[in-house]
């Protein structure tokens, strides 16, 4: 991986992990909202899952990424501080879809 | 052991509004939850800036037209979000519908301001402490900018496709209430984004 790419990858965990927190809290709570009767572990889960791995690929990506110059430890060619950081972001961003997906599980749909 | 009924809430409404309501509530602990992510931000904006003898550390403070625009459209944007917030508690449902999609549009306008507002701050996020703390401090509410936008936009769409019961009026007016919310922020962030640097400099 070229130093630039690196320099990226590093903060995958941060914002594409984000991203997929975001898309799965906004498309289920969206969708729930448009017709409850959707609201089970199907929508919650399966798309959980989905986001789940993204936003864990991404924290493994950053996490790989932050050793990118080892004679670096700061400085705008470090990927170190990125690296940990994104990849403690995602795996934050990894327990709140697990949280969110459990939903569709333990509350019925529709219910008031 | 049998069980024993000692009262009949079959008469209560099914919905009410603000504190009659529980997503009056759980949208309150919301606000109280994003709100202290507000407060620490400020906080490490204000750490690092009382730590340092110079404020910008050697950028350039930020253009004020962009920023004070939209701070002026968000203030202006109160009225017509007033208005929604009346319409739907007198359970108006023309109304209701007409001001959300104002609403709606008075997000898309604020999200395009903000765009013209970053390349206008003068400093990069990742240029030293200063950069990465005022670049927080708007990323933050450029998210709230954005996700109030989707469901402002999703409700517009929701109230002229689905019936609209009392709940629905709710939701809108508990809308407004974030929208309100998000504004209020908006003022001590647009200070020391914007006016700090001036201050202190």
């Amino acid at each position: 991986m070229s130093p630039h790419a690196r320099r990226y990858a590093a903060w995958s965990g941060l914002f594409v992990g984000g991203a997929a927190w975001f898309a799965h809290h906004q498309v289920t709570s969206d969708r729930v909202y448009w017709a409850c009767t959707t609201g089970g572990p199907l929508l919650t889960g399966g798309l959980g899952a989905l986001c789940f791995i993204i936003a864990a690929g991404s924290g493994l990506v950053s996490w790989r990424a932050r050793s990118g110059r080892p004679d670096r430890t700061e400085g705008p060619e470090s990927s170190t501080f990125a690296g940990v950081v994104s990849a403690g972001a995602a795996a934050l961003f990894c327990f709140a879809i697990l949280l969110q997906g459990l939903t569709g599980f333990i509350v019925p749909a529709c219910v008031r | 052991m049998s069980a024993r009924i000692v009262g009949d809430l079959s008469d209560l409404p099914r919905a009410g509004f603000r504190s009659h309501g529980l997503w009056g509530w759980a949208g309150a602990g919301f606000m109280l939850i994003e709100g202290m992510g507000f407060a620490l931000a400020i906080a490490a904006y204000l750490y690092v800036m009382a730590g340092n003898d110079q404020w910008p550390l050697s950028e350039r403070p930020p253009d004020l037209e962009w920023g004070t625009a939209n701070t002026l459209l968000m203030l202006g944007s109160l009225i017509p979000n007033y208005f929604v917030s009346r319409a739907a508690r007198r359970r108006d449902a023309g109304r209701t519908q007409r001001w959300t999609l104002v609403m709606a549009a008075i997000g898309v306008a604020t999200l395009l301001v903000r765009a013209l507002e970053f390349p206008h701050l003068n400093g990069r996020w990742d240029h030293d402490a200063y950069g990465s703390v005022m670049w927080t401090l708007i990323v933050m509410h450029t998210t709230h900018l954005i996700t109030d936008f989707f469901d402002t936009f999703f409700l517009a769409v929701f109230l002229h496709t689905h019936p609209i019961d009392t709940e629905r009026f709710s939701d809108t007016d508990d809308n407004a209430g974030y929208w309100a919310f998000i504004v209020a922020w908006w003022i001590p962030l647009y200070a020391l984004v914007y006016w700090a640097p001036r201050w202190m400099s």
